[in-house]
This record gives structure tokens, sequence and C-alpha cells, in this order.
């Protein structure tokens, strides 16, 4: 797996020569840099790839997917509402407080919920030490789901 | 963890020989003007590879590092057996990442300190699932033998094996899932490939010199640069839905977020039918195509799709999907599903590298319209991508034709 610094120039390679320079759902990619990597993780918590945000003025505006061989896999043009990268640890844990009663909340991995692209901020729920449910944190709401419940296998 | 194997090297290729393919490779590139080969006419290949075997324990490739005085520029990885087809399998243009020596050691002290009782046999490089490299460390308790392998940089322990595991850390040999069960052929194409290096010695012998200087550089350009009959390639080929292809067209197909977590197929079906003006909602959507708890079944995709267009419209669906079949339905102005493990968006255009490095494939993307991250107002959330064809897993196409 390359590292944060290899991820980063990456995705600094795609903004200069990208396939989506011509495509109009990309312009406010023209003059972007390249944010902070963030590690994206798969269901057992292992590193699976580097989510690179692109940012431009200070607003994020896109992503770019770089594997762990440091090929860029896809770039992603945000829109409102789409930017997981804008939620931090803070505010993940503030909203999976709000659906939890008795309950403990453990860690915060963002994570890839089925296959890569479909990235949310997994929450462990925890009663007496031992984990009940993930809660998925997502820019647009939540949802929540018990570990091992493959039911995204097959289905779509 | 248990993996002893230490097969012998399937029709192994000399490591001279490996070394002239890797110059041979190195200077057309250079000669072609490929982006990023500027000035490599300087560089020189170190004759010492780091050798990499794989996951059961073969040669597979030997890498070369290519120096310009002192400091490494990049690598060549040269196949270590003819059954891999291409004599030169990558090419790297910037510096490796990792130190051999360090991760080396830093796999024994990990290994040790997770096995206090094992003795260390020995260490070597080993290409876990390609490209990942990982530090493959032999062990010894009693009688017993076994192996562990972490990964070069990370140094996390892989402990998850075969090619059908999701992305991620899993390991699987390259002889098994891709050399071997065509050899016959690739071996032929290896064979191909020696002839024509057999023949560019001949004609060009300075061609494998170490390095040149500049001037001796120009003269050598012309016997190299493979020549194209079309006097000008575009670098890339593209093409994306259009409304009205006709007179003045624009782009057109609308994004649409997934108003569940589970809606990804139903909204993939939304931005299908809008584009063919069926409008319906999400939940009439997800009632015609039987959507459940659990998302939506690929074939009942496929009949609510009919179903909302009175059979106006076939939906059917490709469980071998292929970039050009999706190509094939782009260049008919029409949208398809796309289907990944647990997961449909819709497919809007395509893009081709045209001009590439000659020992790789070239570069295929599609443009994806993902209605994930999910959202109540389907105007928000979701993304357009541009996905490459060959870093993803593909399960299934619905193509959506008129009947």
């Amino acid at each position: 797996m390359i590292d944060a610094d290899a991820a980063r120039a990456s995705a600094a390679r795609e903004i200069e020569s990208g396939p989506q320079n011509d495509d109009e759902h990309f312009s406010a990619w023209r003059g972007a840099s390249v944010g902070e990597p963030q590690l994206v993780h798969d269901e057992l918590g292992q590193p699976a790839y580097w989510l690179v945000p692109i940012e431009n003025q200070g607003t994020g505006v896109g992503a770019v997917r770089i594997l762990g061989s440091g090929r860029a896999a896809a770039m992603i043009a945000y829109r409102a509402g789409s930017n997981v990268l804008e939620l931090n640890h803070a505010r993940v844990l503030e909203v999976a407080a709000s659906v939890i009663a008795d309950e403990q909340l453990g860690e915060v991995l963002l994570v890839h919920d089925g296959p890569p692209g479909r990235e949310a901020w997994r929450v462990e729920v925890l009663a007496g030490g031992k984990l009940q449910r993930w809660i998925f944190v997502t820019p647009g709401g939540i949802y929540q789901r018990s570990p091992g419940d493959e039911r995204l296998a097959t289905n779509q | 963890m248990r993996i002893q194997f230490q097969e012998k090297t399937p029709e192994p290729v000399d490591r001279d020989r490996a070394l002239a393919h890797a110059q041979l490779t190195v200077r057309r590139d250079w000669a072609a003007n490929i982006h990023g080969f500027k000035g490599w006419h300087q560089a020189e290949l170190d004759p010492q590879p780091l050798v990499l075997h794989d996951l059961n324990g073969a040669e597979l490739f030997y890498e070369f590092t290519l120096r310009r005085g002192n400091s490494a520029v990049g690598s060549v990885k040269a196949s270590a057996s003819r059954t891999l087809g291409s004599p030169v399998i990558a090419v790297e243009t910037a510096p490796r990442r990792w130190d051999p020596d360090a991760a080396a050691r830093k796999a024994r002290e990990k290994a040790q300190k997770q096995f206090p009782k094992a003795e260390i046999k020995d260490t070597s490089l080993v290409v876990y699932g390609y490209p990942k490299i990982g530090v493959r460390v032999d062990l010894k308790t009693d009688d017993d033998l076994q192996s562990v392998i972490y990964d070069v940089s990370s140094m996390v322990q892989i402990t998850r094996f075969g090619p059908d595991q999701p992305e991620g850390l899993a390991a699987w040999s390259f002889y098994e899932t891709i050399a071997l069960p065509h050899a016959d052929k690739k071996i032929r194409r290896w064979d191909l490939a020696n002839r024509e290096l057999d023949e560019v010695g001949r004609v060009a012998q300075n061609a494998f010199a170490t390095a040149f200087t500049d001037r001796e550089a120009d003269t050598l350009r012309a016997s190299l640069a493979l020549q194209s009959q079309f006097a000008f390639i575009e670098f890339y080929s593209s093409r994306v839905l259009k409304y009205g292809p006709r007179c003045t067209p624009h782009d057109c197909f609308m994004l649409y977020a997934q108003q569940t977590d589970v809606y990804c197929a139903v909204a993939t079906g939304q931005m299908i039918l809008d584009f063919h003006r069926w409008p319906y909602t999400q939940d009439q959507i997800a009632t015609a195509m039987n959507t459940g708890a659990s998302g939506t079944d690929p074939d009942d995709q496929a009949t609510g799709v009919e179903s909302l267009t009175n059979n106006s419209m076939n939906a059917t669906v490709d469980y071998t999907a292929d970039w050009t079949e999706a190509k094939a339905e782009i260049d008919a102005n029409r949208p398809l599903k796309s289907g990944i493990p647990g997961h449909a968006r819709a497919c809007a255009g395509w893009k081709r590298q045209n001009i590439f490095l000659i020992s790789q494939p070239p570069r295929r993307w599609l443009q994806i319209y993902d209605p994930w991250p999910w959202n109540a107002d389907i105007c928000q959330g979701g993304g357009v991508v541009w996905e490459d064809w060959d870093a993803v897993t593909h399960t299934n196409f619905m193509y959506v034709r008129h009947a």
C-alpha cells in the first residue's frame, strides 16, 4: 500500500492529465489542489484504498480514489450532499449519538460499505463492551445494520 | 498461516536476456516521446535486479532499477518466465517508494515479535497480489515450517487469500491466476518479442549500450521509434450521451441520488428511464423492481424497467460485462446500468487512451453516474465519476433498448 504522500502525488497528476479534463461536470477542478488523503477501509477494517479530496478555494469539489498500487481508479465530481469527507469525527459521533439510547459508541472508521465507492463513516455501537451493530453516517443521513449482515452481497 | 511452496520457475528467462528486454522497452518508450521518459536515454539499468517471487515461491519478476547518476529514477519489471507473455510487465517512471533492505529488516523484527518461539529461516520479496509486494518470512518451530507475509510499505500482515477476495490486502498467485491458464499462448507471445529483440540487436547494436549522450541519442531515436501510419493521433478518444445527436447536440444525462441506502438500482433505473422520457418516482420504480430491504435483484431490475415502459423498452442483463459492450451502447446513444458487487450505477460515457506505453495496455474509462452517497433529495448526493475500467470488478450490465 502506497503512503499518503504518494497518494497525494498520484491524485495531483490526475488533476493535470486525468480523463475528466474536458468534462463540464468537473469544471470546478480547474485550478484545484489536492487535500489530505483519507484511508478508506474494508468491512474487516483493513486499509483498502485512499480517497484524496480535491479542493478549490477551500471547498471540496471532488475526490480521487487511489488504489494501494498508486493507480487512480476513479475521479469523482461532488455536488451538494456528496462529500463524505466534509464530515469530521466529532460531527460523525454527534450524529451517531443522536440515535442511541443506553449504548456506547466505539470506533469510527471511514469504510466502503459494499464495493469501493460506497464510502460512509462507520461507527461501532457497543453494549457491555460488545459490538451490537454499526451506524453508517453519510452526508445524506444515517443507516444501521448488524455486523455480518451480507444483504449487499447479491442484490443491488 | 502456512505457505511453504517452493515451486520451480516455469519456462525460466535468463537474467541477461530479461535485462536486454528491459533496456529495449525503456529506449523505445523514450524514442516514442512517451510522457515521463524525457531524458531517459541517459538513464542506466542496474544489471543486478531485485528478484520478486510469486506467492507459490517461483521467481516471477526481475525488477531492474534505472539510475541517472547516483539517483534512482525508475524501475522495470521484466518477466522471469516465458509464461507471462510480455517480456516486460511494467515500467515505473518514479523511484521506488520503499527500501527492500529496510522492509526485510522490519518484517524480521515483526515476525520475531509475533512468533517469539520460531526461528527465522529466510526472507524473500513476494508479489502477493500484483502489483502489491510483501516480505515473506519463513519460520521454523520445532519441525513445523510456515511463512508469514507483510506488506512492504504498511507492514500489515496479509491474512486473506484467493483472487475472489474483495479489493484490499488479499493474496493470490500471479502464475496460477493469470499466467498458467493461458501459458501456451503467452509463451508464443514471449517468443515473438524475443525474436524482435534479436532483430533490433542486429540492426541497431548500440540500442543496448548502458546510456547515451544527447548526440548519440539523436541518431539512435529514428531506429527505435515505432512509426505510425497516421499523421496525427489524438491522445484520447471519448464519447458521452447526447441529446438530439444532430445539429447542435448537448451532453444529456442527469444524476439522481438514491433516496435510501438500498435504492442504488432504483435510482439507476430512474436515470435511465428519465433519459428515455419515462418519468417515475423512486418509490414507483422500487415497487416495479420488487426492491426489498436488501436491495434489488438484477433480473428484477430488468423486469421492472420493461413493465414501467409498457414493454416498449427491452431490458437485458449481461453477466459478462465488457468495456467494448459499454462503448457500443454509448456509441448508439443509449445509457446502460453498470453493476459492481452489491451496487448499481448508470453509465453515460467512455474514454480510451490512444497513445500508451508499448509494454502496457491502453487505459480505458467509463463515465459513471453513481447514485451514492444516498440522499432523500435526489438532486443532492451522488457523484459523476470517471472510473478506470481495469481497476474495478464488474459483475453485470443492463442494456435498455427500444423493443
